[in-house]
């Protein structure tokens, strides 16, 4: 008789699929990481968010029309990056765009690369924070050794978007890195690109980033000054006076 | 490669209508940020590419005149053209009541940090 022996084979878990989403913010961390990433890793570009008021811009590369927010993919890893600063009436129908998607391709998780200003912070021993809208995604801070955002205040269309996101399905984690929040600041996104490379075990190249960093520096100050003017503008204010002039 | 990730920026240079408008002058402008605080104002000015001793920080009576030179050429190519930029350089109105005297300036990670502390002394007044 036979005296195979066959061993009982376990479930093969499946890779989650992940969107990293890539928008003007502070340090320009989110445009300058997401943009090296889905260089580094060859993603191909497969979409575009279209959203009516995002339509006033259009570019041309390589004589074909881009829009300004689109969608890349390699495998199960997607990025969504965006070429504009998303502003108080962009930022809920950019957020539904993103979760509409999610639901649509049954992404897992959505992670999204922003910063924290420090001022004084160590470019030897940067730090990057962890901020989750869902319990589930806490284990990944855990395992990846990033300290949860404790405490403190997120202000401006970030806020808007983080609200969103937390009343939605698809668990988000927002990943912040200590940062100058006023210039674009490629070491930190450097850091938060090695951060996002350890966390979904992939490996990307940054020598090439490392030697473009004062390029990135220089060649992003138009989108830096743009950015700046989007985050720091007040919402308007209600017509309906409050409670107490009444 | 390096091709390919830098044009992956070529789009902010043509973008989002206000420009930074360096070809007026064939000067760059930097990014810079005037903060004031307490006991003065902190200008921070975001130089690139740029040695501490190729910068240069002139004091006018009314005016600081930042120039630095970057130490390599920085080309950008725009509606077919590539023009070549060596030198940042930017003008700042000085703030009012501010002590010249203890005017300093540090750089550091490619920042230039310039403390412009206000006047500290005047004329004590009498509460009735």
């Amino acid at each position: 008789m036979d005296k195979t022996k066959f061993k009982k084979l376990e479930k093969i878990p499946e890779i989650p699929s992940i969107l990293l989403v890539g928008i003007p913010g502070p340090g320009l961390i989110g445009t300058l990481s997401v943009t090296y990433i889905i260089h580094s890793l060859k993603m191909e570009l497969v979409g575009e968010i279209e959203n009516p008021d995002l339509s006033s811009i259009m570019f041309i590369e390589n004589g074909e029309l881009l829009g300004p927010v689109r969608l890349y993919k390699k495998g199960t890893l997607f990025a969504v990056l965006s070429d504009v600063p998303i502003d108080y009436e962009l930022a809920p129908g950019f957020t539904e765009s993103i979760i509409e998607f999610s639901k649509k391709n049954n992404i897992d998780s959505i992670i999204i690369f922003s910063g924290i200003h420090v001022p004084e912070r160590n470019l030897s021993n940067l730090k990057t924070y962890g901020l989750v809208t869902k319990q589930s995604l806490e284990k990944t801070l855990y395992e990846n050794e990033i300290p949860k955002f404790l405490s403190g205040m997120i202000t401006g269309p970030d806020a808007t978007i983080l609200s969103i996101l937390k009343n939605s399905s698809i668990p988000a984690m927002v990943l912040y890195t200590e940062c100058n929040f006023f210039f674009p600041d490629p070491e930190s996104a450097m850091h938060a690109i090695k951060t996002i490379s350890r966390m979904l075990k992939i490996k990307i190249e940054l020598t090439e980033f490392k030697n473009q960093m004062d390029f990135l520096r220089l060649h992003n100050r138009q989108l830096m000054e743009e950015t700046l003017s989007v985050l720091q503008q007040e919402k308007e204010q209600p017509t309906v006076p409050p409670q107490i002039y009444k | 490669m390096t091709n390919d990730f830098r044009s992956m920026f070529e789009r902010q240079i043509n973008a989002l209508g206000k420009e930074i408008d360096d070809f007026l002058n064939k000067e760059l402008m930097p990014l810079s940020r005037l903060e004031e605080k307490d006991a003065g104002w902190i200008l921070e000015i975001d130089l690139p590419f740029v040695n501490k001793k190729n910068i240069s920080v002139i004091l006018t009576s009314h005016h600081l005149i930042i120039k630095a030179k970057l130490e390599k050429t920085y080309c950008v190519s725009k509606f077919n053209c590539v023009t070549e930029f060596d030198y940042f350089k930017k003008t700042f109105p000085l703030p009012p009541a501010m002590d010249i005297k203890r005017i300093s300036s540090k750089f550091k990670n490619g920042i230039l940090r310039i403390s412009l502390p206000k006047i500290s002394t005047g004329k004590k007044l009498r509460i009735d």
